[in-house]
């Protein structure tokens, strides 16, 4: 089978880093090409020949040549435009990595083509009167883009898909509705550590932290630093109790908006926490990975959850860390043994505090804790399963028909 | 999915438009939007529109 595999290679992107985990269990498979946007900060993938992605005739008439294309659609149009405009001229298998997809047709329509007409339009399509109406309170600034979970917008990104895949059971009922039209399959998020690059020689938690007393539990927050992190409320829960501010150091670590991250640290000097939060920014993978590994405690809220899987969540178990998730979404799917809960309402602060509290207190609980986190997502989310299983859908029927539209 | 997604996603916002007009309402939030100058003129695509979407959307980590 000759596949071609159009993803970003940008360093900055998760999904960069899952088909840096794919490709080469892929390639082991079935004849794999990638093509991907040129970027500045691309990663280099030596397990497939890599072509750069432009949206003209000549790359439509190319990846026609192929048994099957392989979409990764993602909500960052800074990565993402080219494979989209692809997807419109070819049909193929699309990996949904989001939930959401309203921020990037939004963006793509409304603020680059500017045609905010087409959203207002295509809203309606969708979703009739409710979506149109929407959509005008978002062109008005009164409606963010991803305040609404039923206008998820990901149609468009399906729309030419002769199969879909998603990462979890919970992302599978975002596109469930197209079931009868479009085979979707749940198919895991897989994770490796061998394909990334960077990870040799990690920093010490003394060479990131220097300051850092030895018993102070080090609670880490990963990857990319956005709203539905509900950082605000980590930051609350850590003042809230003596236990944390005393016995233990939070981490954010990761590149996000530059308002949100100077909001963030508005909030650290009024908590009084300046010694007890850091706050890195971007970080390369391998200082990120320094910072997993130093980890006691992995910090993962999420809500409202925009994605179909959380990469971050998943880098996190495998180095062994409990994880403190939102009781939401495919957060709450996660066991019991490896995660503890908090709510999305208003219990969520104090739930958060007792939470990290008690992981803090309790380095047995910890030990325990991380162990089935590291061994869930050795079994759970293993790369060579996810690309036979990816093959197996290629070779359906009803999804291989692809080709040019 | 289906040949009639498939017809209005590749349709031009004119034949979307034609088929079915937008509401008053809508009309409105649309000339207030373009009014903002929340409009680029720039290409959806390459390296200048990249840029400007990570300015709306933050880097990724």
């Amino acid at each position: 089978v000759k596949i071609a595999w159009l993803t970003p290679l940008q360093s900055a992107s998760g999904i960069s880093k899952y088909s840096l985990v794919v490709i080469p269990e892929l390639a082991r498979l079935a004849d794999v090409d990638v093509w991907a946007p040129r970027t500045e900060d691309d990663y280099d993938c030596p397990a497939a020949p890599v072509h750069v992605l432009r949206v003209d005739e000549a790359t439509v008439e190319a990846l026609g040549a192929y048994d099957v294309v392989i979409f990764n659609a993602g909500n960052n149009p800074a990565f993402h435009a080219e494979i989209h405009a692809i997807s419109e001229r070819i049909a193929g298998i699309v990996v949904i990595h989001d939930k959401r997809m309203h921020g990037f047709f939004f963006d793509l329509w409304a603020v680059l083509a500017a045609d905010p007409a087409r959203y207002a339009a295509m809203m309606r399509y969708y979703y009739g009167e409710p979506g149109e109406r929407f959509a005008a309170q978002v062109l008005s600034g009164r409606a963010n883009v991803d305040s609404d979970a039923r206008f998820g917008l990901v149609e468009p990104a399906i729309f030419n898909a002769r199969a879909v895949v998603v990462h979890s059971g919970d992302a599978e009922s975002a596109v469930a509705r197209y079931g009868e039209l479009v085979p979707v399959r749940a198919l895991g998020l897989p994770f490796g550590l061998a394909s990334m690059p960077g990870v040799d020689d990690l920093p010490t938690r003394r060479e990131l932290l220097p300051n850092l007393p030895e018993e102070r539990v080090l609670l880490v927050s990963s990857g990319g630093v956005f709203e539905q992190k509900r950082l605000e409320s980590v930051l609350r829960a850590m003042a809230s109790r003596s236990v944390l501010r005393e016995r233990a150091h939070l981490a954010i670590v990761g590149g996000g908006r530059r308002e949100y991250l100077q909001r963030l640290a508005a909030l650290v000097g009024e908590l009084g926490l300046d010694d007890v939060v850091t706050i890195t920014g971007y970080v390369d993978d391998r200082t990120m990975y320094g910072w997993l590994a130093a980890a006691d405690v992995a910090v993962n809220l999420r809500y409202p959850s925009m994605e179909s899987g959380s990469l971050s969540l998943v880098e996190q178990m495998h180095f062994a860390s409990p994880v403190v998730v939102s009781d939401t979404s495919h957060y709450a799917d996660l066991p019991d043994t490896i995660a503890l809960k908090i709510p999305v309402d208003d219990r969520e602060i104090p739930a958060l505090a007792e939470a990290l509290e008690s992981l803090v207190e309790d380095p047995a609980l910890r030990a325990a804790m991380g162990a089935a986190a590291c061994e869930f997502v050795a079994r759970q989310h293993d790369p060579a399963a996810y690309a036979q299983a990816l093959l197996e859908l290629a070779a359906d029927p009803v999804a291989a028909e692809g080709g040019p539209q | 999915l289906r040949a009639a997604d498939r017809a209005a996603n590749l349709a031009s916002t004119e034949e979307l438009l034609i088929a079915r007009p937008l509401s008053a309402e809508t009309r409105r939030a649309i000339s207030g939007f373009k009014a903002r100058g929340v409009l680029r003129d720039i290409p959806v695509l390459g390296p200048a529109a990249r840029a400007l979407y990570r300015r709306l959307r933050g880097g990724a980590q």
